[in-house]
């Protein structure tokens, strides 16, 4: 049942990905050529690429480590491969951190949004870009499923729970990294769309 | 069908059925096999009776040696159906093996000879008749640790046949296990085997009487029940029972002291194994199994009925297929609950505490056996040897107790089971002569061997330690080829010997190879049962998940006559395991700490965020209803 899951997750997410980004190009979007004022803010900029890129790449060997066997369909992750899960998953837990510090603060809700998200009509507030209001919802869950993923993970490597605890435990890791994985990947693929409507604007 | 006919066809079927001898009605049970219903030890002051089923009057001129299965099964107990139980059955057919046990070791030191027997289809173990090994044979090494009726068999020798006749079939001896009196000594039992006194020995081990004499000094017309036509020299040592009085009551009966649950010191007297280095040395340095330290006995978990099948309690033992019960009594079973579903209060009402093992991954209780964390001696870096009571004739008189004794039984070697779980294991290395045989080794009897070599003064001299002698190849090509010579057109002679086989190749040296038949026997160690505090990985997974970690990388000892015995690694021993990922997971382990350490932080970081954005959004959330406004919540 969880394989199925997975599957449906990731063709989920190709077909939205995949669907938006026809739409995208359909539309033929004019880059915008980058401004002498990004220029100048040249370290932060960097920083931010750095870090969204090890996000990126740490992201996907976990995934990849973490979901092969599953969509393999063996019966359990272990041996080299969990072994390369684990290790994978320290980086991804120290560049999880890192993103969630250079985004956090871009991914406040304005009051605008607050009022479209709860479905209110409020008058004055500007315009509220709806890949933007994507990008914020799933930065959040994201972040709340990264914790579980590493608390359930945390908490089996020590002499805490028991082994029918643990399995508990690994189900929890398991719903709550996909859906980490699911949040990530649209939240960096709106991102990267809300980077495009920008620049086109 | 007509009325007439189906009395015809039932008459007809009645008939049959009473020439077919169907019983009239079943058996019932015996008196002493009827459950009372008291838990009270049932008394028992009882008749001796002798082989033939005769009362004995201990006041006699020359009374007999009492019969144990005429006097316990005369009328009281099924010994019928007791001798089908599992320390009688050995060498009956259909029986089902079940895993490998310990062997029977014959040794003999002067041929290098060590070589694991058993009566039952063990996976490495010969069968004694295979070897040539009589029952009378066996009974004289062996019979003093069995309580299994033994008479001859086909592979006893004529002079054998007549031998039986002289010292008496040895019967299925009820006392070694049930009699609890202090004075009931198995070492004067192994004693009398040793003279040949079959028939006495249980006599003299009950303390009910003392035998005198030697059956081993009669000729072989020797006739007990004729003692007077013994030649006058031989007179003093003609066997004799002399009981004792004070130990009968009125009307020439004897009180017995006898309990329906063996005591667990009778259990010992075979069951016993210990670290070579502690036979001769203080005992109160030793440990024990933590069952018998909080005062249970075997039988509660070494339990069965009168069918006496009692249970060894591994996981998917025959003896507890379809019995819940008997499946409630495996580690597992008790402390865990079985596979049925039984819920984990222990058999007898014990409420067997549950394991925690907090911190232990699943993956540990599905690919590995209670016993590889809770049982068996320590593992260091290489492995120790043992001593057993039945190897090595622990509490007889005149046992051996140096450390070098043979048999060279080594422990522990981390092996993987049928199942494929890994567990603890007792390994003996075989040692002995033998003959290519469509690609098999069968074994040469090693008492024709040594028979052999002392009519070409080739058998070694025996150390003094009761280890093995000093041979080298020169002396094991000597021994080939005087194999060779003794036997022409035979098959290839060959010797087994430290995980090798050795042979003469066509220039007439001795080379050496590969053989199956050449790994050591290995069988399971189940006891002593070590608790949590003590068992592997009480100090954390480093005890298995290191560089050195003994139960992968340890060098199991190869014993060897030979000089060159060498070490084979723990890994050989473990075919589904991966020595390469072992070794990567276990320097993977440094970075564990840092792994826990950079997660942890991130975690509670990436929390503290989230509870940021959640106090940002009640706070905004609270602006709202207050009817407030601000730019960003």
């Amino acid at each position: 049942m969880y394989r199925t899951a997975v599957i449906g997750v990731f063709a989920a997410l190709s077909f939205l990905i995949a669907g938006d980004l026809a739409r995208r190009f359909r539309l033929h979007r004019v880059r915008r050529p980058v401004r002498e004022a990004d220029r100048t803010d040249w370290f932060p900029g960097l920083l931010r690429l750095c870090v969204n890129l090890a996000g990126a790449v740490c992201l996907a060997a976990v995934t990849v480590t973490g979901f092969a066997a599953v969509l393999a369909n063996t019966p359990a992750l272990g041996g080299y491969l969990l072994m390369a899960h684990v290790t994978t998953a320290g980086g991804f837990a120290g560049a999880a951190l890192a993103v969630a510090v250079i985004w956090i603060w871009r991914n406040r809700f304005t009051h605008a949004e607050c009022e479209r998200l709860t479905g209110g009509k409020g008058s004055s507030a500007p315009p509220v870009s709806g890949t933007i209001l994507l990008r914020k919802t799933f930065f959040w869950i994201a972040l709340a499923s990264t914790i579980p993923t590493l608390a359930t993970a945390l908490l089996a490597m020590f002499p805490l729970v028991s082994p029918a605890q643990q399995q508990v435990l690994l189900q929890i890791h398991r719903i709550s990294a996909l859906s980490m994985v699911a949040c990530s990947v649209l939240f960096a693929y709106c991102a990267l769309a809300a980077e495009w409507e920008h620049r086109g604007n | 069908m007509r009325p007439a006919s189906s009395i015809v066809s039932m008459l007809a079927i009645t008939g049959m059925l009473s020439v077919a001898g169907w019983p009239a009605e079943a058996q019932k049970p015996l008196l002493g096999d009827i459950p009372s219903g008291s838990r009270s030890r049932p008394v028992h002051v009882i008749s001796l009776r002798d082989e033939n089923g005769d009362t004995i009057q201990p006041g006699d001129r020359l009374p007999l040696p009492f019969s144990t299965e005429q006097t316990c099964g005369g009328g009281c107990h099924d010994v019928q159906t007791i001798r089908r139980g599992w320390h009688f059955n050995a060498a009956l057919p259909g029986v089902a093996a079940g895993r490998n046990g310990e062997p029977w070791i014959w040794i003999d030191s002067a041929t290098a000879t060590q070589i694991p027997l058993s009566y039952r289809a063990w996976n490495g173990a010969y069968r004694p008749q295979d070897v040539g090994i009589g029952a009378r044979a066996f009974a004289l090494r062996f019979g003093a640790r069995t309580p299994a009726p033994m008479e001859t068999d086909s592979a006893d020798s004529a002079l054998d046949r007549a031998r039986w006749s002289v010292s008496g079939k040895l019967e299925a001896n009820c006392l070694a296990c049930h009699d609890r009196s202090p004075v009931y000594d198995q070492a004067e039992y192994a004693r009398q085997l040793g003279l040949e006194n079959f028939r006495y020995a249980a006599t003299a081990a009950s303390g009910m009487a003392i035998v005198t004499g030697a059956s081993s000094k009669m000729s072989n017309l020797f006739d007990y029940l004729l003692p007077g036509s013994v030649e006058d020299s031989l007179q003093p040592s003609i066997p004799q029972v002399h009981y004792a009085a004070e130990r009968f009551l009125a009307g020439q009966k004897a009180p017995f002291d006898i309990a329906r649950q063996a005591d667990s010191n009778r259990c010992y007297f075979c069951h016993t194994e210990v670290d070579v280095a502690l036979p001769g040395k203080e005992r109160w340095k030793a440990g024990e199994d933590v069952h018998m330290a909080r005062g249970m006995a075997c039988v509660q978990c070494h339990s069965n009925g009168l069918n006496h099948a009692i249970t060894r309690n591994y996981e998917g033992e025959p003896a507890a297929e379809g019995n819940a019960f008997a499946d409630s009594l495996s580690c597992r079973g008790c402390h865990m609950g079985s596979a049925n579903g039984q819920q984990a209060t222990g058999p007898h009402g014990l409420n067997a505490p549950y394991p925690k093992h907090k911190g232990l991954p699943a993956l540990h209780l599905e690919r590995l056996s209670c016993t590889f964390c809770h049982a068996g001696p320590m593992p260091s870096g290489t492995t120790g040897r043992m001593k057993t009571a039945r190897a090595h004739g622990l509490g007889e008189h005149n046992a051996n107790l140096d450390a070098d004794a043979l048999p060279h039984i080594v422990a522990p070697v981390y092996a993987q089971q049928g199942d494929g779980k890994l567990a603890p294991y007792r390994a003996v290395w075989p040692a002995f002569w033998g003959r290519m045989k469509a690609g098999r080794v069968e074994p040469l009897n090693p008492e024709w061997v040594r028979s052999l070599l002392d009519r070409k003064k080739l058998s070694r001299q025996p150390p003094a330690d009761g280890g093995w002698p000093r041979i080298d190849t020169a002396w094991v090509k000597q021994v080939l080829q005087l194999l060779k010579q003794s036997a022409p057109g035979q098959p290839e002679a060959v010797y087994i010997a430290g995980g090798k086989l050795y042979r003469l190749d066509a220039s007439g040296d001795v080379k050496s190879e590969a053989n199956a038949q050449a790994e050591p026997y290995l069988w399971a160690i189940g006891h002593d049962v070590r608790p949590a505090t003590q068992a592997l990985g009480a100090n954390g997974c480093q005890d298995c998940h290191a560089k050195t970690s003994p139960v992968f990388f340890a060098d199991v000892a190869v014993d060897s006559p030979l000089a060159q015995g060498g070490t084979w690694k723990m890994n050989h021993f473990q075919p589904a395991v991966d020595a390469a990922y072992q070794l990567s997971l276990a320097n993977s382990w440094k970075y564990r700490v840092w792994l826990k350490a950079t997660a942890s932080g991130a975690a509670i970081v990436l929390l503290l965020l989230l509870l940021g954005g959640a106090y940002q959004a009640l706070v905004g959330l609270s602006a709202r209803l207050s009817g407030r406004r601000r730019d960003h919540v």
